[in-house]
């Protein structure tokens, strides 16, 4: 069984995508997925935690961290394996940004592995994602130049090969990326046309 | 003026007989503060400290909390600083005030040390601080010898 920890704030707007790519690649194997908020039903987690053979955490990074939600959580766990659980599953990890750089996940994905250490749980492998705000860069046509959208997302041939490593639970190196094809002053131009045309928009409401 | 965040229990936060000034404000666990207020007061402030528990080498979750409330800190919109994207700062005090990065632990090694320094510096460039400080002690008793720090 793959428990599917999903750790994005609201904001995210296509969160949806982390748990889709896993889930084509995983047909037969259960795949719980369990929204890190205020009313998680921690026995209920702890019934999975043991169960597992995958724990996946998909979360936004906010000045080089998870959200606090997500470390609670992480230490609750940290705290149910010193009571005596005992998790076998490796630990995966999706980390996204919406700066242009994938690396800007690497301090919280370190974060997460201190954390693997300390609950004695082996680490699988990292995928960190920068440039995560695609409908900017959509919405400006710089990404997908091609007709058939889905194909050209950066982000999924990373996310079925990040998928693979768990459905095989292997453990492999983390992997940082940014949106393929597209500069970092492109991506910030259009990031804040966006930003930009949407406060007009506001305003225009208001 | 300083700003103070710290996750330290009413009992201990008072027992660190800490020096202020008339003006500084005190963030602290349990207390009530609006985001909007943090922003405000971390956007203006001289010194901005932050005395968190060392969780897996980074703050803890209410240290993190407070910076998420941040957020109006920050414009939407990005620039490119030290080679990596990073969002606008539209705070007045940018390149102007100091930032202290204050964590305990009894248990903290030198793996967490490193990257809790490196998540400092991080996000001293982030805010745009004028230079950070990062102290490391083992007890919050020791929370004590700050106060040479703070100005």
């Amino acid at each position: 069984m793959i428990l599917f920890f999903d750790g994005d704030s609201s904001s995210v707007s296509d969160a949806g995508i982390w748990i889709k790519s896993i889930r084509e690649y995983v047909e037969k194997e259960e795949l719980i997925s369990v929204k890190i908020g205020e009313d998680v039903d921690w026995n209920r987690v702890c019934r999975f935690l043991e169960d597992a053979q995958a724990i996946v955490l998909a979360a936004d990074v906010y000045m080089d961290s998870v959200s606090p939600r997500v470390l609670d959580l992480l230490e609750r766990i940290e705290q149910a394996v010193i009571g005596g659980e005992s998790i076998s599953a490796k630990f995966y990890a999706i980390l996204h940004t919406d700066l242009y750089e994938g690396e800007q996940t690497s301090i919280a994905m370190a974060v997460l592995k201190n954390f693997c250490e300390h609950a004695n749980i082996t680490w699988g492998r990292g995928l960190g994602i920068g440039g995560n705000n695609l409908k900017a860069a959509l919405q400006g046509g710089i990404l997908w130049k091609r007709p058939d959208r889905e194909k050209t997302d950066f982000r999924l041939p990373f996310l079925h090969e990040h998928a693979l490593f768990i459905r095989e639970k292997m453990q492999g190196t983390d992997v940082y990326i940014c949106p393929d094809g597209v500069s970092r002053g492109q991506y910030i131009r259009q990031n804040n046309r966006q930003n930009k045309k949407n406060n007009r928009v506001k305003v225009a409401e208001y | 003026m300083k700003v103070i965040v710290h996750d330290l229990g009413q009992a201990s936060w008072q027992k660190l007989g800490m020096r202020f000034h008339e003006r500084d404000i005190v963030i602290g666990n349990g207390m009530e503060c609006a985001g909007g207020d943090i922003g405000k007061a971390i956007g203006s402030c001289r010194q901005l400290v932050l005395i968190s528990r060392c969780v897996y080498g980074g703050f803890s979750p209410f240290i993190q909390e407070v910076l998420e409330k941040c957020r109006n800190v920050f414009a939407p919109s990005m620039e490119l600083r030290h080679g990596q994207t990073h969002y606008v700062v539209k705070n007045q005090n940018k390149n102007l005030f100091g930032l202290v990065c204050c964590f305990y632990g009894e248990d903290i090694t030198p793996g967490e040390e490193q990257l809790a320094r490196i998540q400092s510096v991080s996000d001293g460039i982030s805010l745009q601080a004028r230079g950070v400080k990062i102290v490391f002690y083992d007890t919050p008793d020791k929370l004590r010898q700050l106060n040479s720090v703070l100005v």
